[in-house]
């Protein structure tokens, strides 16, 4: 494998032509392959386009045709992203032989940016899941550690840049699916403003939670990546017009940042010694910290688990194989014919949730879960922008523990509560960013999480870039 | 949460469940209903409406689409007004409709 610290390196080495591109996608696909029966992190591996788009940086390379601003960044795209002419299942049997008919506008963002798509990761069902372990198409492993899972829903796209099948890959983030596996896979995780990013040509699962981002293993590569990726679209109406721009996290002083810390939450996690560590760090270069109250997470992992499985119950609805996806042989009625599609279709997590989206939904119970979670939501929206007029960023872990085993975690809300510190930031639409803490060779990672208001993802990559100098780097 | 109201919620959103399924569900979503109401915890009182935020989201204009597209389609048709296709209303002049009438 060629050896490069970031996505500059590469393109510097592009450039003085040390190796070509072809050789880059070749090396990457050789590890691929060995590593698939392993880990499973790979739904399609798009080997022929990926050598073809190599072949044409080479040519634009050696031409001197000015390059795009990431070229030479081989990316895996989460299968619940739209590339045209490629299969599209997000992670599901209703979908298994759903080919793509066009290109979600993050893909024609790259494409025109140069980048290589070098396949579509596994992912948790229809992205409904913590573990990747819902997968139609199997579980995906955790490079790090291969009796454990990779985290999810995006779990095979943070396998395939911990496994180095790529440098960057897109995940989506409803609930925490790119932080928590970021944080288990020892990678770095964004989630930006709702809105942040176009949701065109993705697979709905929650509307008004779900971000496409990034995972890499730098703050250099994931933010460059992410400034390509966002940006108002008119495709997609929650949108929003604000430009993100690389350039401008080097003018914030970092010492001017006001950081939020909730000492409790350091204290649920197994290790709090480890987030203790860094928070002297911060306190050392000089950021004034500031110990909060925030609502109990609780709250905000019960607003979720009543509004995702509500919003999941409404987009599913047209996944009843008619037009396209799986179709039963039963076809006695029309009845019978969706109800066999559906139930032979979609898996046991995406039953549950769409029975407890129906729950609270329906005319009885409406009042009691759905139009109070909307309320509590807005509540908590509040309560944080009151929050964030004393501080700039909150400081709190990514995940209680570490990546767990295989299979240890069965039950639904023990699952669930995987999510306990990421949904917050879904819940109120602001950006988070989960960083790798230091860890041994032999251990397993766990993530530190920063959030910050609405539109700031430019304080994340100072905090971000800061850390990586003083921690990462040394 | 009971199995007939599991039952009712599949049979609503034509899902084709189990016996083994309804059990299963009944029980793991009960206890997930419980911890859903947490949510309890958010004094009523607490919600100031008039702290709501406005849409962050785009204006609410309506745009016209691609005027040379629009040219193009209606072209093709034989009666066309000022870029918009003409049709028969659908009361006053219908034929159709004024035979049934009559």
């Amino acid at each position: 494998m060629h050896q490069y610290s970031n996505l500059q390196e590469l393109q510097a080495n592009l450039l003085m032509k040390k190796f070509s591109m072809e050789d880059v996608v070749l090396a990457y696909l050789d590890k691929i392959k060995t590593d698939q029966p392993t880990l499973n992190d790979f739904i399609t591996i798009m080997e022929e386009s990926a050598l073809e788009q190599a072949r044409l940086l080479d040519e634009k390379i050696a031409t001197g045709v000015k390059l795009g601003e990431l070229a030479g960044t081989v990316l895996a795209i989460k299968d619940n992203i739209l590339v045209k002419d490629q299969l599209c299942t997000a992670g599901s049997k209703i979908l298994e032989n759903y080919i793509a008919p066009y290109n979600a506008t993050v893909i024609e963002k790259l494409l025109a940016a140069d980048a290589i798509i070098i396949g579509k990761t596994n992912m948790d069902e229809l992205a409904c899941g913590s573990s990747n372990q819902t997968s139609y198409f199997g579980p995906v492993k955790n490079p790090v550690n291969t009796d454990c899972v990779p985290g999810g829903s995006s779990g095979g796209s943070a396998a395939a840049v911990a496994a180095e099948h790529c440098a960057v890959a897109l995940g989506s983030d409803t609930g925490g699916s790119i932080r928590q596996p970021a944080s288990f896979c020892g990678l770095w995780g964004l989630k930006g403003t709702y809105g942040a990013v176009s949701r065109y040509g993705v697979t709905a699962m929650a509307s008004s939670f779900d971000q496409i981002g990034p995972l890499a293993t730098n703050p250099d590569d994931l933010f460059r990546v992410f400034e390509v990726l966002q940006g108002q679209d008119n495709n997609d109406l929650t949108t929003l017009d604000y430009k993100f721009d690389f350039k401008n996290a080097e003018k914030i002083d970092i010492k001017k940042l006001r950081l939020g810390i909730v000492p409790e939450y350091f204290a649920k996690t197994d290790k709090p010694e480890l987030y203790q560590e860094l928070l002297e760090e911060l306190k050392a270069a000089g950021l004034e910290v500031k110990e909060l109250t925030l609502p109990e997470p609780d709250l905000a992992l019960a607003i979720y688990y009543i509004l995702q499985p509500a919003e999941l119950s409404t987009n599913l609805a047209r996944l009843d194989g008619i037009r396209y996806g799986y179709h039963s042989a039963a076809r006695e009625t029309l009845d019978a014919f969706y109800r066999n599609n559906r139930g032979a279709g979609f898996g046991p997590e995406i039953k549950r949730r769409l029975i407890l989206g129906t729950y609270v939904l329906s005319a009885e119970y409406y009042g009691a879960y759905y139009k109070k979670a909307q309320q509590a939501r807005e509540y908590l929206r509040a309560e944080y922008r009151k929050l964030f007029e004393n501080i700039d960023l909150i400081y709190i872990p990514t995940t209680l523990g570490p990546a767990f085993r295989l299979d240890e975690k069965m039950d639904p809300l023990q699952m669930y509560l995987e999510d306990i510190f990421t949904v917050s930031a879904n819940v109120l639409g602001i950006p988070a960013l989960s960083l790798p803490l230091p860890y041994a060779d032999g251990e397993l990672p766990r993530g530190a999480q920063f959030m910050a208001a609405w539109q700031r993802e430019d304080q994340l990559q100072a905090i971000g870039q800061f850390i990586y100098n003083k921690i990462h780097k040394k | 949460m009971d199995k007939k109201e599991v039952e009712r919620l599949a049979a609503m959103i034509k899902l084709d469940l189990s016996e083994a399924e309804i059990s299963e569900y009944t029980k793991q979503l009960d206890k997930v209903l419980e911890y859903l109401d947490k949510l309890q915890a958010v004094p009523p009182q607490a919600i100031n409406y008039a702290d709501w935020p406005s849409t962050q989201g785009q204006k609410d204009e309506a745009s016209n689409s691609d005027s040379d597209l629009r040219r193009a389609l209606t072209s093709q048709f034989s009666k066309e007004t000022l870029e918009h296709l003409e049709v028969p209303a659908v009361f006053s002049e219908n034929k159709e409709f004024k035979s049934k009438q009559e």
